[in-house]
């Protein structure tokens, strides 16, 4: 009984901690001024503003466009790569999944800056454009990518599958294109999601590598903090529903992959 | 299908990190034969069958298909249908999806490929099935999509890699007899890899009993059983009570300070073995009497437990005859029912 109460309040607290800043979040960017216990008062001003922003949507589309492409292209290079070390050289996948992890040590400044330096000048001068902003950002998510793509390999018994495919007779690209990729997928797109949301808040690079020059919504909101508090908050909210809805999203593909592997 | 193809492996060895997983192994299957590979987990069999599959590639010796080396050639050139453990059906594909695969592959016409997969739906038994998802089929209908898909392509050979250890009791002795009526009828030369030796005799034309890489004994189901060549096979093949002997010469043998006489069995054996069915007991005083410590109801038959003299021997007795725990039973062996060993 004691145990069962105890237990119930944990959860509620929990819940409570993890909850309570989001809300007053919202409600802060709802307030007028919040100088007591209470707003003093509520209005929608800052999410009319914010919504009437034009820079707001070409900033919001942009970070949909480069985690996508982001995590697009890391999946595109780990899913065929981790098909080859499965098949062929399955000792290497422990290194592999280290280089992927090397990221982590350089903090993005550093990373950002060393970019800028080499890709200034001729051959590439890329920098300050989106053309090094993705890449870097790719590199970036590289941990997160690995993960999703290396739990969906794990759960889906790729060698069983590749050899019976070989034993009927398909090469490498056909057994890659027509039955790892497509049972792979929805686990990856699950895992990938995590990689998605670091994407969608990677700041440091962006703000070092393409700034002003090429706005994303974590840099808007950084710039709109300084003017008006309560749209910085609209902000964060709009990114914890976005996180949640892909969240959701993920979970409903859990449940697809899961199924398939116990076939 | 008219066109059954031998295998023949000669002196096949296959190492991992320096162990022998398969150790210097010659075989051959016959055309239309289906052979078992049977042993114990981590004996040999499922290498050596990937070896023929083409996922191995021996470190020495040869492996033929036909006449034809196929060694070094990759396993998707070798023609064959092989159906795995876990079925290893293609989670992404439907029922037809997955028949069709090989056909596919091999750049069939969408009409002969989808009349194909009609006919081997009827051939295992699923007709209607071609669209379902495989992943809401029973096991039994796993294995049959699996075998279905194997023999899409009229391979020249059918390796089976446990079939059928993933199913319950029933419907592995229905698909047991089905699989085997189909091989018959097919004719196509079959390698059948199993740990289970009921499987193994109920099916193959002929078994190969292997162990730490090596063939124990090669021969028919009958011979394994009448005549195991080693104490392995022995115990391995049914059950078997294996009781220490001394020889006195001359045909005689002192077991539990009784001689028995055994003209068939050279003088040089140390071990003799008699199967469960051949000992008999009785409720007075015999060659050899001991006191019966479990009895196991099996329906028809009853196995019972009896300790002579501290050794252990099995009994399999008609259910008519009642012992209970305790009792004092005669034990009594057929002299021509005794194998040396």
């Amino acid at each position: 009984m004691i145990w069962t109460v105890l237990r119930r309040s944990f959860l509620v607290l929990l819940f409570l901690f993890l909850t309570i800043p989001i809300l007053m979040t919202l409600i802060y960017s709802l307030s007028t001024a919040w100088t007591t216990l209470l707003p003093d008062g509520y209005t929608l001003e800052a999410w009319q503003t914010l919504f009437a922003d034009s820079r707001f949507w070409s900033a919001a589309g942009r970070s949909f466009l480069l985690s996508i492409a982001a995590v697009g292209i890391s999946i595109a290079f780990l899913v065929p790569t981790l098909f080859a070390v499965t098949l062929y050289v399955p000792k290497l996948a422990a290194a592999l999944e280290f280089l992927s992890l090397w990221i982590f040590v350089f903090p993005g400044v550093i990373l950002a800056v060393g970019l800028i330096r080499i890709f200034s000048n001729p051959p590439l001068a890329i920098s300050g454009t989106p053309w090094l902003l993705i890449p870097a950002v790719t590199v970036g998510v590289m941990p997160f990518a690995y993960r999703a793509v290396a739990n969906a390999f794990e759960a889906a018994n790729v060698r069983e599958l590749s050899e019976a495919a070989r034993s009927l007779g398909a090469n490498d690209l056909q057994i890659l294109l027509w039955v790892i990729l497509p049972t792979v997928l929805p686990g990856v797109l699950s895992g990938g999601v995590l990689a998605l949301s670091a994407a969608f808040g990677e700041f440091s690079l962006a703000q070092l590598i393409v700034g002003s020059a090429w706005e994303t919504l974590p840099y808007y909101q950084y710039l709109t903090n300084s003017q008006d508090g309560h749209r910085s908050a609209a902000i964060s909210f709009i990114a914890f529903a976005v996180a949640w809805g892909l969240g959701a999203f993920a979970l409903s593909q859990k449940k697809d992959s899961s199924a398939l592997v116990t076939v | 299908m008219t066109n059954s193809v031998p295998i023949r492996l000669e002196q096949v060895s296959r190492r991992f990190q320096g162990k022998a997983a398969v150790d210097d192994i010659s075989l051959e299957v016959k055309p239309g034969e289906l052979l078992a590979l049977l042993g114990p987990s981590g004996c040999g069999k499922t290498t050596t069958l990937r070896c023929v599959a083409g996922f191995e590639i021996p470190d020495a010796g040869k492996v033929f298909i036909g006449e034809t080396d196929v060694t070094t050639l990759p396993a998707e050139s070798r023609e064959v249908g092989m159906v795995f453990q876990n079925y290893a059906l293609f989670p992404n594909l439907s029922v037809a999806g997955n028949i069709g695969f090989g056909l596919r592959v091999a750049k069939w016409s969408k009409d002969k490929l989808e009349a194909r997969v009609q006919e081997l739906l009827k051939t295992v038994g699923l007709v209607g099935f071609d669209k379902r998802a495989v992943q809401s089929l029973s096991g039994g209908q796993r294995q049959r999509v699996a075998l279905a898909r194997a023999l899409a392509r009229e391979p020249r050979l059918l390796l089976l890699d446990e079939p059928l250890s993933a199913l319950d009791a029933k419907i592995r002795i229905e698909l047991r007899t089905e699989l085997k009526r189909l091989q018959l009828e097919l004719g196509i030369t079959t390698l059948l890899v199993t740990h289970d030796q009921e499987e193994a005799m109920s099916m193959a034309d002929r078994v190969v009993v292997m162990n730490n890489g090596k063939i124990e004994q090669l021969g028919s189901p009958r011979d394994l059983y009448m005549k195991p060549a080693t104490p392995f096979v022995a115990a391995f093949v049914g059950e078997m009570n294996l009781l220490e002997v001394q020889s006195l010469g001359n045909g005689q043998f002192k077991l539990l300070d009784q001689s028995i006489s055994i003209a068939s069995i050279p003088s040089s054996t140390t071990k003799l073995g008699v199967r469960p069915e051949n000992v008999t007991l009785s409720e007075h005083k015999t060659q050899f009497s001991g006191t019966v410590e479990l009895v196991t109801y099996l329906g028809a038959t009853q196995q019972v437990l009896i300790n002579v003299s501290n050794q252990f021997w099995i009994a399999r007795v008609p259910n008519t005859q009642i012992f209970t725990r305790g009792q004092v039973v005669g034990l009594e062996v057929a002299s021509d029912a005794w194998l040396g060993m």
